[in-house]
């Protein structure tokens, strides 16, 4: 009993602290979770991993991804490629390979992508460029 | 007194296919009774509008509240142009969502009660730039001929596109006619997608804009 105690107490920490650092606690964490989130088509989830200096900007960059997303542009998937933190350690960049339609009916194109991310508030999120 | 109360509920009972519709009816009407109903807000009688002046609302949608982001110094997210036409000043914008039902979303003028109408607005200003009459005339002229084109919402937020407009690209081309960027060159694209964007903040950001009006 002592032991299965032991272990769900500590089950609980782990996930505790994954969560609270959650997917911003690494630049390809913040990105990764970015991506995700276009794929999926939540495109108020992704946006809330971008930096954005003025909350009036939001509603425009989700109009953005949800036109896109209504004329047929899609990200198919992505893939991490490299993370590289500046050494102030307050910005990084990561390498992405994102496979892309461009609309409905077309073929998927495979690029790679440099994404700038930013630290604020200890959290990693997405710079604009 | 129990037996009455049981007379009544069988009564109910028995009529429930009269009374159930009945009293949906008299809750669907309650609730559309006690809905606010929207305000259409009108400019004080001292502010002294020009062609060409700028519109800027922050809308009460739900994207506009629901995403919390690092600096939260709220403006607008969106603006439109300020013309006078047909005897009224009016709005010449570009939305979507405002159509008619089953119709495109195309550019829109829209009076400025309507335009400002508490439903859409939780937040206005009129701003002007620090141009002559003339030129922010003509710009404002531009806008009315990009909306006397029925031109169609942007939904790729493309800037160079000028088939089709979203609201701050219609601001940055019709003063792009009379050599004016609005913009200040500032352009914000979004990784994984095409397109820099030009923002409504970017415009207050990039001019010398005089405030002519605000309400919060």
């Amino acid at each position: 009993m002592k032991k299965l105690i032991s272990f769900l107490s500590i089950a609980v920490i782990a996930i505790a602290m994954v969560g609270c650092g959650g997917s911003t606690a690494t630049p390809s964490g913040t990105v990764d979770a970015y991506y995700t989130a276009l794929e999926k088509g939540d495109f108020e989830k992704a946006v809330s991993y971008i930096k954005v200096s003025d909350e009036g900007d939001i509603p425009v960059l989700v109009g953005k991804l949800e036109g896109m997303s209504q004329k047929g542009y899609v990200v198919k998937s992505h893939k991490i490629l490299s993370e590289t933190i500046a050494e102030d350690g307050e910005n990084a960049t990561v390498e992405v390979e994102e496979v892309i339609i461009e609309e409905a009916g077309a073929e998927a194109t495979t690029q790679t992508s440099t994404t700038k991310v930013t630290k604020v508030d200890g959290k990693w999120l997405v710079l604009l460029f | 007194m129990a037996n009455g109360l049981s007379y009544c509920f069988k009564l109910l009972n028995k009529n429930r296919h009269i009374l159930m519709p009945v009293f949906y009816f008299i809750l669907l009407s309650t609730i559309v009774a006690c809905r606010p109903q929207p305000t259409y807000r009108q400019l004080p009688q001292n502010i002294q509008l020009r062609n060409g002046d700028l519109a800027f609302r922050m809308g009460n949608s739900i994207e506009s509240a629901a995403v919390i982001t690092a600096d939260r110094s709220t403006t607008f997210s969106h603006v439109g142009i300020i013309v006078f036409t047909n005897d009224n000043w009016h709005i010449v914008h570009a939305v979507p969502g405002e159509a008619e039902k089953g119709a495109q979303d195309t550019m829109k003028m829209d009076t400025i009660p309507l335009f400002f109408r508490s439903d859409r607005a939780r937040k206005c200003a009129i701003y002007r730039l620090p141009v002559p009459d003339s030129i922010a005339g003509k710009a404002a002229k531009s806008a009315l001929d990009f909306y006397r084109r029925r031109l169609l919402f942007d939904t790729a937020f493309n800037l160079e596109d000028t088939t089709q407009m979203y609201c701050t690209e219609l601001i940055y081309h019709a003063y792009k006619q009379v050599g004016i960027d609005v913009s200040g060159g500032r352009r914000h694209t979004i990784p994984g997608f095409p397109y820099p964007m030009v923002w409504p903040s970017d415009l207050l950001k990039s001019n010398q804009l005089e405030l002519i009006w605000y309400l919060e």
